[in-house]
């Protein structure tokens, strides 16, 4: 649609933009939050930079295995072509596990203990996701389906500056959209008494359940689709299974 | 840990500006440089705040030219 955006002689790529504003926005709320329940504001950058490091390690870990067999990749690292790390490709459920690994180290540098940290970024992490899907819509990737009804979508090749003929079914605002009803839902949440790390649990349900279904709206050819469904929805399912598992766990515990 | 900070923020900066250096490589350093300016400044170190600020710039600046997604949309046509 949009990848680049010209600024006088300056080119910026849409879609790297998006993601540096994403983090800016995270890292500013999160450190507000601090503020308001006496928590270093350094501890909250040095938590917050660990899991943006881990973050961009797991899109791009998690891109390269969906996409590449490991045949493919052997022969190219034989070759000597690493062309496969480039800038092109995250996939956010591995940068979202990597996260919270990362999240888990940053919490040991800074000597904290990692709940400290819940509901200063979880309440964040949907709304940063739904700025990271407009630049996927910038950019034009992570389309959906042919569709041509309501507010579907044509993109244009920046090469020949040709429109496609069919349009696309908008899967990058709806789920910017269902990001942000997720980011209010876990605000209110992060508001009111809960346990330790059921705000986290809240999240990733809510966000595997939504990501289930749009993965079926999706059209994108790079899905790695194993037994008919995508690498994204068995995670997803695995997210579910573990999530309902700690659940009764903890319910268990309690009892 | 105040003055490694600055160092990084400044290579940070200048692997992010200039074209032909790797940008994954700004933010990386970057991201290194905030840990390290963060622990500084918990501990007063001089030099942190600033290493913190560039830090934070070559990081953001690295992530924007690291992450162009321009051949995505190719796959359509």
């Amino acid at each position: 649609m949009c990848p680049y955006i010209h600024i006088h002689k300056l080119t910026l790529p849409t879609y790297g933009l998006c993601i540096a504003i994403a983090a800016v926005v995270m890292v500013v709320y999160a450190m507000k939050q601090a503020k308001k329940r006496n928590v270093l504001t350094e501890d909250v950058l040095i938590v917050s930079a660990m899991c943006a490091a881990f973050a961009l390690i797991g899109a791009k870990v998690m891109y390269i295995f969906v996409t590449y067999s490991m045949a493919e990749l052997i022969e190219l690292m034989k070759k000597g072509d690493f062309s496969f790390m480039g800038g092109s490709g995250l996939v956010f459920l591995g940068g979202l596990l990597f996260a919270i690994v990362g999240a888990w180290v940053g919490s040991l540098v800074a000597k904290q203990k990692l709940v400290v940290f819940e509901d200063l970024i979880i309440p964040i992490v949907p709304v940063g996701h739904a700025i990271g899907r407009i630049g996927c819509l910038l950019a034009g990737c992570c389309y959906g389906k042919v569709y041509d009804g309501l507010f579907a979508i044509h993109y244009k090749n920046i090469n020949t500056g040709e429109w496609s003929t069919k349009g696309y079914f908008p899967v990058q605002p709806l789920e910017a959209l269902l990001n942000c009803v997720i980011a209010v839902v876990l605000y209110r949440k992060s508001k009111k008494e809960h346990k330790e790390y059921f705000l986290l649990l809240d999240y990733l349900l809510y966000y595997a359940i939504m990501r289930f279904g749009l993965e079926f709206l999706r059209g994108d050819a790079e899905r790695g689709v194993y037994g008919g469904i995508s690498t994204s929805q068995w995670i997803c399912m695995a997210l579910v299974l573990v999530n309902v598992l700690v659940r009764v766990v903890a319910m268990k515990k309690k009892k | 840990m105040g003055v490694a900070s600055l160092v990084l923020g400044i290579v940070s900066v200048v692997f992010a500006v200039i074209p032909g250096l790797p940008d994954w490589l700004a933010a990386i350093l970057g991201i290194v440089g905030i840990i390290l300016g963060a622990l500084g400044k918990k501990k007063g170190q001089k030099n942190a705040t600033a290493g913190l600020v560039l830090s934070i710039i070559g990081t953001v600046l690295g992530l924007i030219f690291y992450i162009a997604c321009a051949a995505c949309v190719a796959s359509i046509f």
